[in-house]
């Protein structure tokens, strides 16, 4: 064989070599991620401990009954924009400063059903006896894979679950107000008479209890009651499910939402 | 090394650079992310887990191992103040030394690998109702390390099949592109062998056409400078022969008639005779000297033109040709335009030229000889026309060769060489001009030249 045809051989093989070799580099590094990666170690600092309820987020002060001022309103529905917008992830985080913690979240929890029970949305005698089994996660919806975004203590909410001993009650409350902007009651076990109002008057008594006032219609639709506040910028919901074939209630939801329309 | 196997080299090299870099990049990201996803799911865990226990601390009526939180498949322990024991879910081998890493305000994470799986493992301290407790979560990211796995399994499959694929496309590739530099390189051979007549084909607009083009045009080059050598080495070896043949014609005669005076008797008139021709011959030899000396003068010597009045040169040409056509039964008849400009000439050897074509003219047995000038444009066209017995149309091409002669016998005994019109052209190139020549046969012969000129004025 020629100088030619043996440097073509060279360079032919060689070409193997580094094919072969590509490879072999390639799965070195990559199997070198796994030992950087088994080696590391990392803090994530989880802020300041709750403090309870005392700065001023710009809503204010919770007081069940009393009237909300429009620009109160209008926080609440850019707040309530957050909480179920898509492309947003729930995340549970420590309580930050201006937000309460467990303890407070619970106090506010019962005051709220308090105020319900008493204005007959539940039957006082259901909640007797206290709760039993609790849930409770304190979250924000932020956007999905925007860990660094970081969002006002306002935004977060509390999110509870209590089983008393005819009823479950699961609601969603401001984190930093306490005001509940979300609750559902579920009997435990049928035959169990929620309450004895309509859905209009449950939603009556909601709305009174968030403060909410407003000329605007109520618009009914098989056992679901809304009504608009602030020329709908924030929506009131009362929902009774009913067993038909047994005649009693199932469920009752009240809710609060924003239509997204904000002046 | 051969172009074929370079470009392969280089094109596997790029390759593999690029596979593995894409590769490496892609299952990197893809891996990051997934540990990212992982690292934060292990977070929320925790994170669920804690608010369970504290919430179930702050109701006091469950027992812990039901404090954590459902919905997750979590693998979790307790540990008190003192970091003993208090509850465990965690699978065997998972280090809780890490414990001793957590501080206030600071949840700890490490990633570890147990036995078979791989864990991210979260802790971090916290107060409820009164008690200290350390929280340790460990979230098992097993599916993400055999995840990836699974896709570098797949990069080398699809990185060995792309390469094999490749190898195979660039081999032909190269190939195909490297066909014509091999043609090149054969046509070039060829051509070095002596085949100056090879041609290559062009096609396309690439770079290798372009080439294959300017090969082709160095190829028609080379051919056409090949010929002319050739013909100039030809026309060399023609004249040395020729010349070598003239001057043995006359030398034979001369040495046969010295010897024949020399070892014979012989009469008076014998003696003449003999005389006569040995100075016929010598007079032929001596013609013969003088315009190789002056062939040879011409192709040496630079000569410097100069502005010429046509008028003035018509009229010393017309007084130069008497003495040639004294005796002789030939009209000389020389015609001028009216516009008279000024030519570009050496005026001695222009005489020379119009001498010897003058001369040739007599040779053919002309009876008329005329000489006319006319102005063309930027040039004077000089015309010498004969009513000679002309020349036959096949060897005009090549009556201004040295040595050649229509008729060597004729022209022998006019003592003629067959340099005249030789002479004629080398003088004419020295102008700047060519010999055009046109004869018909028992008609006559015409030469014409053009000179450069400039300016005019009347006669």
């Amino acid at each position: 064989m020629n100088r030619q045809g043996l440097l073509t051989v060279l360079g032919v093989t060689l070409s193997l070599i580094i094919a072969f070799s590509g490879w072999m580099l390639t799965n070195l590094l990559l199997d070198r991620q796994d030992t950087e990666l088994f080696a590391s170690r990392g803090g994530i600092d989880i802020s300041a401990p709750a403090g309870g309820a005392g700065t001023d987020p710009g809503i204010g002060s919770f007081i069940a009954g009393e009237k909300l001022d429009e620009e109160a309103m209008i926080k609440i529905a850019e707040i309530l924009s957050t909480w179920n917008a898509e492309g947003t992830r729930t995340r549970p985080h420590e309580p930050v400063q201006g937000q309460l913690n467990m303890e407070q979240a619970f106090a506010a929890a019962e005051a709220g059903l308090s105020f319900l029970s008493k204005q007959g949305v539940i039957k006082e005698e259901l909640l007797k006896g206290g709760f039993s089994k609790i849930g409770a996660s304190l979250c924000e919806s932020r956007p999905a894979g925007r860990r660094d975004i970081g969002l006002p203590p306002e935004y977060s909410y509390w999110s509870l679950d209590l089983s008393y001993e005819k009823v479950s009650v699961r609601l969603r409350m401001n984190a930093v107000t306490g005001a509940i902007w979300e609750i559902g009651f579920y009997p435990v076990e049928g035959g169990i008479q929620l309450t004895s109002l309509d859905e209009g008057e449950i939603l009556d008594i909601y709305a009174q209890y968030l403060g909410l006032e407003g000329e605007d219609p109520v618009k009914v639709s098989e056992g679901i009651v809304t009504k608009g506040f602030l020329g709908n910028v924030l929506t009131a919901t009362a929902i009774k499910t009913f067993d038909v074939a047994r005649e009693r209630i199932e469920s009752i939801s009240l809710s609060l939402t924003a239509s997204g329309r904000l002046p | 090394m051969r172009l074929l196997a370079k470009i392969f080299f280089c094109s596997i090299l790029a390759l593999s650079i690029a596979l593995s870099l894409s590769g490496y990049l892609l299952i990197t990201y893809s891996y990051q992310n997934a540990i990212e996803r992982e690292r934060e799911r292990a977070l929320d865990e925790y994170q669920y887990n804690k608010f369970s226990v504290q919430a179930t601390l702050l109701t006091g009526q469950k027992g812990l191992e039901d404090a954590f939180a459902p919905g997750y498949d979590s693998k979790a322990a307790l540990f008190s103040e003192d970091k003993s024991l208090v509850y465990s879910s965690l699978p065997d081998g998972i280090p809780v030394d890490i414990l001793d890493n957590v501080s206030d305000g600071t949840i700890y994470h490490s990633f570890e690998q147990v036995g078979p799986r791989e864990y991210v493992l979260v802790c971090g301290r916290f107060i409820q109702s009164g008690r200290e407790l350390y929280l340790l979560v460990a979230s098992d990211i097993s599916p993400v390390i055999l995840q990836k796995g699974e896709m570098v399994k797949s990069f080398g499959r699809i990185y060995f099949i792309a390469h094999g694929t490749s190898m195979v496309l660039i081999f032909v590739l190269s190939t195909l592109l490297t066909r014509p530099i091999k043609r090149l390189t054969k046509a070039s051979s060829l051509i070095a062998g002596g085949h100056y007549h090879k041609r290559l084909s062009v096609s396309g607009g690439d770079e290798i056409a372009e080439l294959s083009s300017s090969f082709n045009t160095m190829a028609a080059a080379v051919e056409e400078k090949i010929g002319e050598l050739s013909a100039i080495a030809r026309q060399k070896e023609d004249f040395v022969a020729n010349f070598a043949h003239e001057l043995k014609t006359p030398l034979t005669s001369v040495i046969g008639y010295a010897d024949m005076l020399y070892q014979k008797d012989l009469s008076r008139d014998q003696v003449k005779s003999a005389a006569r021709y040995i100075l016929d011959e010598g007079l032929r030899l001596e013609a013969l000297s003088f315009k190789l000396m002056d062939l040879i003068v011409l192709s040496r010597q630079e000569f410097i033109l100069e502005d010429m009045p046509v008028g003035e040169l018509m009229d010393n040409l017309g007084r130069s040709l008497r003495p040639v056509l004294s005796g002789k039964k030939t009209e000389l008849q020389i015609k001028t335009d009216t516009v008279l400009p000024y030519v570009k000439v050496d005026y001695d050897l222009l005489n020379t030229l119009i001498i010897n074509l003058v001369d040739n003219a007599i040779k053919a047995g002309s009876t008329r000889i005329e000489i006319s000038g006319k102005p063309m444009g930027e040039m004077y066209r000089i015309r010498v026309e004969d009513n000679g017995r002309g020349i036959p149309a096949d060897e005009i091409d090549r009556i201004t060769e040295a040595f050649y002669m229509v008729d060597k016998s004729r022209s022998r005994r006019q003592h003629g060489a067959g340099l005249g019109l030789a002479l004629a052209q080398r003088i004419a190139e020295i102008h700047g001009t060519t010999l055009e020549i046109a004869s018909k046969q028992q008609k006559g012969t015409s030469v014409q030249l053009n000179l450069q000129c400039k300016g005019a004025g009347n006669k």
